[in-house]
């Protein structure tokens, strides 16, 4: 915008010759020309007194498209901000320029804005001040970015990470719903073939039992993937820790075995129950093993461990895969950040295992030396909000990062 | 009638499938884990082995049958798993492993791999791999000989 105070002094000075003014005139032009081409809702507006509403001194055609007030915001059409439609108080838009004018800094703000189509747009707003020479502010221009396509990509992207950890899933679950079916299938098949027998009257009610309870199986892993795929609200229940590592070591392992990682599992046999979603934490789980066998590149000893601690049960999951340096575990946490883009990494694994360990009200840490591997340790408090922070500080000399 | 020594950490899968063999008139024995299988077919000398590929504990159900069948070489195996993956990896066995099925199976299927391993017939038996389709190929149920 430096360009454009440069152009708009030399049009205040025609007296500087008309080569000058022609020139200053087209740099306008084609500023203008630029700024009306920009996909972003571009407004520049202006407060005379303290008291007085802001105008809208210049508006591109994104915002008036974006205002629904096509023709109305001109460039030099001075429109009192509060008195249109895009600049009351209960409209989003409005609200947002009124409100840059009260500070003399950079103001920033995500607004959901009903277009005309009354379709919701999510605007990430940003106003910065204009200032003249002397360093007072004239001016201010506000830019609006839709954004609602980069929260359906990030919306798209939660969806793939747990579709991800579905497919991890249903390894574990072909196997477990196997069982039950086939032994369902021999069971009839055998009441079939002994029907006829003089005692068959004891041997077919026992295939059938057996029938019975093989199918209320299938049944239980089915709703169990169902409720992963609807991402049912969070019921907590008292657990065992050491039955929810068990079942994710058993879902893991067949994915494990695939990839050539070796999973252990060491558990404290004397375990205090603990307030949890056994399938979120299990999902966490998962979520974990499978980057310790991604981080292993089809070698790799990956054991999830348990462990009482102070007012709390903790588990880790650790691997000797290939590590990470520390600026890479700087951003363990950070949503979209990954280490696995080219093999189709979302990063949102490891913010969403952190959003369910805070959910219950618990910690996350995550140790690592390159080249040597990878320890994540989650704590989770015996009773609601008890765990003392800092369980496991000191430990380490190596990269770690710890969201508490 | 033969001895069948079923190792099946599932108990209603194992139940079913002693209940299925011994109709047969087979001396059936029952064990849930992969430690278990080992000195039982050790200690027993059964004439087949029916275990699980997958097994809690540190070996797979195709390690038991191996260890069995280095002390007993006439034992002969059937490999029973839920996941089809197993059945390539139980191709290493082929030694000792006589058939590999996958649950669900028939009972018929059962017995007709137990009737095979007794005579000694190793057969790689792959009833529920899905069989990739060409055009003027007879896509029935196919068994890959590995010997």
């Amino acid at each position: 915008m430096g360009q454009a105070a440069v152009s708009n002094r030399r049009l205040d000075s025609p007296d500087d010759g008309p080569g000058s003014y022609d020139q200053a005139r087209a740099e306008l032009a084609l500023l203008r020309q630029a700024v009306e081409h920009l996909q972003d809702g571009v407004a520049i507006t202006a407060q005379t007194s303290e008291n007085s509403p802001p105008r809208i001194v210049f508006a591109n055609a994104a915002f008036q498209a974006m205002a629904d007030c096509p023709g109305r915001c001109a460039f030099a059409e001075n429109i009192d901000a509060t008195r249109t439609n895009v600049a009351t108080d209960d409209k989003p838009l409005g609200a947002c320029l009124k409100e840059s004018h009260r500070t003399d800094e950079v103001y920033a703000a995500d607004i959901e804005h009903r277009g005309k189509d009354e379709a919701t747009m999510l605007l990430h707003f940003r106003s910065e001040p204009l200032r003249d020479e002397s360093g007072q502010i004239t001016h201010r221009i506000a830019v609006f970015r839709d954004g609602t396509r980069e929260a359906g990509l990030e919306e798209a992207a939660r969806r793939n990470e747990r579709l991800a950890c579905i497919g991890l899933l249903a390894a574990g679950i072909a196997h477990e719903i196997n069982n039950p079916l086939g032994s369902a299938l021999l069971a009839a098949e055998t009441a079939l073939a002994v029907k006829d027998s003089p005692d068959a009257c004891d041997r077919v009610t026992a295939c059938l039992q057996n029938i019975v309870t093989s199918m209320d199986r299938c049944g239980r892993i089915v709703r169990t993937l169902l409720r992963y795929s609807r991402q049912e609200p969070s019921e907590k229940q008292a657990c065992s820790i050491n039955d929810v590592a068990d079942q994710a070591v058993d879902l893991a392992r067949p994915y494990a075995g695939s990839h050539g990682a070796r999973l252990r599992l060491d558990i404290d046999p004397v375990i205090p129950l603990a307030p949890m979603n056994p399938l979120e934490i299990e999902l966490v789980l998962l979520n974990l093993i499978r980057n310790a066998v991604e981080a292993g590149g089809g070698n790799v000893d990956i054991a999830v461990g348990t462990m009482s601690i102070e007012e709390g049960v903790r588990v880790e999951v650790r691997d000797n895969g290939c590590g990470m340096s520390n600026e890479q575990i700087a951003h363990v946490f950070d949503p979209l950040f990954t280490t696995r883009r080219d093999r189709g990494g979302s990063g949102l694994g490891m913010s969403i295992a952190l959003g369910i360990v805070e959910a219950h009200q618990g910690h996350m840490e995550v140790t690592s030396q390159k080249g040597k591997g990878t320890t994540a340790t989650i704590d989770l408090p015996v009773a609601a909000g008890s765990l003392k922070p800092g369980g496991n500080q000191g430990q380490n000399n190596h990269g770690s990062n710890t969201n508490r | 009638m033969a001895r069948i020594l079923i190792v099946e950490e599932n108990p209603f899968f194992a139940d079913v499938l002693a209940c299925t063999l011994a109709l047969e008139g087979h001396r059936v024995a029952t064990v849930h884990s992969a430690g278990e299988g080992v000195s039982r077919g050790l200690a027993n000398h059964p004439d087949v082995v029916v275990a699980a590929w997958r097994l809690k504990g540190d070996i797979h159900g195709g390690e038991v049958c191996r260890r069995i069948h280095a002390a007993w070489p006439n034992v002969k195996s059937i490999v029973i798993t839920g996941h089809q993956e197993c059945e390539f990896e139980a191709g290493q066995y082929c030694e000792c492993v006589a058939t590999v099925l996958v649950k669900p199976f028939h009972r018929e299927e059962i017995l007709e791999a137990v009737r095979r391993a007794l005579v000694g017939e190793m057969v790689f038996a792959s009833a529920h791999l899905p069989i990739p389709q060409f055009a003027g190929q007879d896509n029935s149920r196919h068994l890959l000989n590995l010997r």
